[in-house]
C-alpha cells in the first residue's frame, strides 16, 4: 500500500462520500457529531453508487467509453458537491447572524455545564464509562483487524476471473463490456457471459475507480477496496444497532450498548465461516465483488432506511433514500435486482399492518420500480 | 412438489454450510423466537419480516416459480436478506444488558462470545487467507507470463494455453493476454467448443497428448503454450510439433511459442 494511494482511496471512499451525504443529514436532521458523519458517509456512498447506476446502464447499452462514463459521473458528483458546498455555506451564513449566534451560545452553554464538575469526571472514569472505553478499544481493534487481514493478505476467489477481467480489458482498452473476459473476442453488452453484468455495472464502477486513482485494477479490488468498504459495512452495522437499541423516547442508544452490539456481530463474522455463503463470508472474504458488497453493504442498508420508515411518523427523506438505495443496489449485482424489491414488498406489507397507511406503502412499493426496469431491461434486452 | 421440497432443502443446507453451521442457524431461531417477546417495535422490524422471508424462502411454490426459474443454483442467495447476525446481536445486546452489575454483564458478554467462537468456524485461517505474492494479490507466475507475452505482442491481444491452476488469473493482470479457454472449461456460464474441449482434456492430464495440443494450437492461433512441468510431462524440444521453448517462469512454467 502506498501513502499516495491511500490518500486517493480516502478522498474516493471516505471524503467525498461524506461529503455528499451531508445532503441527507441536513434534510434528515441527524443529530450528534458521530450519528451525522456516519450518515453521511454512508448515505453518500449509497448515492453515488445510484448516480453511477443511472449514468452507467444506458452508456453501456450506448456502447460509449470508460471515459465518457466516468466524465458524465465526475460531473453529476461535482455538480452535487457544489450543490451541498453552497447549502453549507448559506447554513453558516444563518449561524453567523445575530439570532443564529445567540443559538450557538445557548448550545455550547449547555454543553459547557454538562461536561464541567463533577459529572463529567464521574461519566468520563466512573466504573461503567470505564467499560464503555474498554468496549469501544476491543470494538475498534476487532473491526481494524477485518479490515486490515483482507488487505494484508491474499484470498483468491474464482469469480474474478470475470469480475476484474472485465475491470481490466476497460481501463486497458477504455470500452464497457466490450469483450468476452476469457477470449477477449469482441461482443455487444447484451451477449455472452457480460450479458449478467450490464444492468449491474459494479465493475465499471470499480474500473472507473482504477481510471481516477491510477491502480490497477487487481491491486485495487484486492488490497484497497477490502479495507475501505468492510469500514464502510461496519459503519451501517453501527446504526443498525443504535436504531435497535435506542428506546422509543430516546434519539440514540446508549453507546454501550450499541458498542457490545458491534463486539457480538464482530466476532460472529470472526467466526461465521459456516460455508463460503454466509454474510461473515461475503464481507470478510470477498467484499470487492459486487454481490457482497450487496450483501454486506446494501442489504443493511435497506434494513436501516426500512427500521426509519416503519416508524409511525417518518420524515420524507427517508422515503426518497429507498428509491436511491433500490437503484444503488442493481449497480451492485443481479441479486440486488432481485433481493432489493422483494425485501421492499415484505416491510412494505408488516408496516401496513401495523399503520393501516396507504400512502406510505405504496411509496415503499413504488421504490422497487427501478429494480423492475432493470429486471425487464435484462430479459427483453 | 416433493423435488421442489427437496430442492428448497438443498439450498438451505448450501447456505448453512451443512452441519458446521446449525448451532449458529440453531442461535438465530432462538433469537428470532425472543424477539417476539421483545415489544412491538422489534416484532416489526425484527420478527415479521424474517417470518415472512423465511415463508417465501421454504415456499415451495415460489422456489418453483421463481428460483428455478431465475435463480437457479443461486436460491440460496435469497437468504441474505434475513438479518441473522444482527437479530443474534441484537438478542444478545439485550440480554447481557438485563444484568445490573457490571462485572457480572461483561461477564456474560464474554461467555456469549465464546460460545459463538466454540460453536462457529473460524474465518481468517491459512486456508482462507495466504501471504501475497504481489500487490494484485494474484500468483506470481501468472503475473511473469503476461509480462513476457505482452512485451512480445504482434498483435493487440495473442492467445495462450495455460495449465488449469491459472485459468483465473491471467486476465486480472492483463487484457491483452487473451485465453483459449478460461474457467468456462469446467461447464461454468458458457459451454465451450470442441477444440477447446479437447485441448482441456489433454492439459488435465500428467501426459497430454502434443499432436491434439499443438494442432489445435496452429489452427486456431494460439501462439503461446505454457506447461507446467511439476506436473506436465512435456520434452524441452517440441520443434517438431512447431512450437519452440522461449521462456521459464519460476523454473516450473514452460513458455512454448509456435514457430513461423
Amino acid at each position: 500500500m502506498s501513502c499516495k494511494n491511500i490518500i486517493f482511496m480516502t478522498v474516493l471512499f471516505v471524503i467525498l462520500p461524506a461529503w455528499i451525504g451531508i445532503i441527507w443529514s441536513e434534510v434528515l436532521k441527524i443529530e450528534g457529531r458521530w450519528q451525522r458523519f456516519l450518515h453521511s458517509w454512508t448515505l453518500g456512498f449509497v448515492t453515488m453508487l445510484s448516480i453511477a447506476q443511472v449514468v452507467l446502464v444506458p452508456m453501456v447499452a450506448l456502447h460509449c467509453t470508460l471515459t465518457q462514463a466516468l466524465r458524465v459521473w465526475q460531473i453529476c458528483l461535482t455538480v452535487l458537491s457544489l450543490v451541498i458546498f453552497y447549502l453549507v455555506l448559506v447554513k453558516h451564513q444563518k449561524l453567523f447572524t445575530e439570532a443564529g449566534m445567540q443559538a450557538a451560545a445557548v448550545k455550547t452553554g449547555r454543553k459547557t455545564a454538562g461536561e464541567t464538575g463533577e459529572g463529567f469526571f464521574k461519566r468520563m472514569f466512573g466504573f461503567g464509562r470505564l467499560w464503555t472505553w474498554i468496549f469501544a478499544a476491543l470494538v475498534t481493534v476487532l473491526i481494524l483487524l477485518q479490515a486490515y487481514i483482507p488487505s494484508r493478505y491474499e484470498h483468491s476467489d474464482d469469480d474474478d476471473a470475470r469480475f476484474i477481467s472485465e475491470e481490466v480489458s476497460a481501463v486497458e482498452h477504455d470500452t464497457m463490456y466490450w469483450d468476452d473476459p476469457i477470449t477477449a473476442d469482441q461482443l455487444y453488452w447484451n451477449e455472452g457471459e457480460v450479458r449478467k453484468d450490464f444492468t449491474s455495472p459494479w465493475a465499471m464502477y470499480v474500473a472507473m475507480c482504477s481510471k481516477i486513482t491510477g491502480i490497477a485494477p487487481a491491486a485495487l479490488s484486492h488490497t484497497y477496496l477490502p479495507f475501505f468498504l468492510i469500514l464502510l459495512c461496519y459503519g451501517v452495522y453501527f446504526l443498525i444497532g443504535n436504531a435497535l437499541l435506542k428506546g422509543e423516547q430516546e434519539s440514540a442508544a446508549p453507546l454501550e450498548k450499541t458498542l457490545v452490539f458491534l463486539l457480538f456481530l464482530s466476532v460472529l463474522h470472526l467466526w461465521g465461516y459456516t460455508s463460503t455463503h454466509t454474510l461473515a463470508s461475503m464481507v470478510l472474504l470477498r467484499i470487492w465483488q459486487g454481490k457482497a458488497v450487496c450483501a454486506g453493504f446494501m442489504l443493511p442498508v435497506m434494513f436501516y432506511l426500512m427500521y426509519q420508515v416503519m416508524q409511525k411518523e417518518v420524515k420524507k427523506g427517508w422515503l426518497a433514500l429507498l428509491y436511491v438505495a433500490s437503484n444503488a443496489a442493481c449497480l451492485l449485482s443481479g441479486i440486488g435486482i432481485v433481493t432489493a424489491p422483494v425485501l421492499l414488498f415484505l416491510y412494505g406489507v408488516v408496516d401496513f399492518f401495523y399503520h393501516r397507511n396507504w400512502k406510505k406503502t405504496l411509496a415503499v412499493w413504488l421504490a422497487a420500480v427501478p429494480c423492475g426496469v432493470y429486471f425487464l431491461y435484462y430479459l427483453i434486452g | 412438489m416433493v423435488t421442489y421440497c427437496y430442492g428448497v432443502w438443498n439450498e438451505f443446507v448450501n447456505f448453512i454450510g451443512g452441519r458446521a453451521g446449525l448451532a449458529h442457524w440453531a442461535l438465530y431461531l432462538l433469537a428470532l423466537f425472543c424477539c417476539i417477546f421483545m415489544g412491538k417495535e422489534i416484532r416489526k422490524k425484527l420478527f415479521f419480516p424474517s417470518a415472512l422471508v423465511l415463508l417465501f424462502f421454504f415456499n415451495p411454490l415460489f422456489y418453483a416459480a421463481v428460483g428455478t426459474r431465475f435463480l437457479s443454483g443461486i436460491y440460496w442467495r435469497l437468504l441474505w436478506m434475513l438479518p441473522i447476525s444482527f437479530i443474534i446481536a441484537y438478542c444478545l445486546t439485550q440480554m447481557t444488558f438485563k444484568i445490573k452489575k457490571n462485572v457480572l454483564r461483561v461477564a456474560a458478554v464474554v461467555l456469549a462470545c465464546a460460545c459463538i467462537i466454540v460453536t462457529g468456524e473460524r474465518i481468517f485461517t491459512t486456508e482462507t487467507y495466504s501471504e501475497k505474492e504481489n500487490e494484485y494479490e494474484i500468483p506470481q507466475a501468472a503475473v511473469e507470463i503476461c509480462d513476457y507475452v505482452k512485451e512480445h505482442l504482434l498483435d493487440w491481444k495473442e492467445t495462450i494455453v495455460v495449465p488449469n491452476e491459472l485459468l483465473c488469473d491471467i486476465r486480472q493482470y492483463s487484457s491483452a493476454v487473451s485465453l483459449f479457454y478460461g474457467r468456462n472449461a469446467g461447464g461454468f456460464i458458457t459451454n465451450i467448443e470442441e477444440d477447446e474441449a479437447a485441448v482441456y482434456a489433454e492439459m488435465c492430464k500428467e501426459e497430454p497428448d502434443l499432436e491434439v495440443i499443438t494442432e489445435i494450437g496452429k489452427r486456431r492461433n494460439c501462439r503461446y503454450l505454457v506447461f507446467n512441468t511439476s506436473f506436465h510431462q512435456v520434452p524441452e524440444d517440441m520443434t517438431a510439433y512447431g512450437y519452440e521453448k522461449v521462456y521459464v517462469v519460476e523454473d516450473v512454467y514452460a513458455i512454448y511459442r509456435v514457430i513461423v
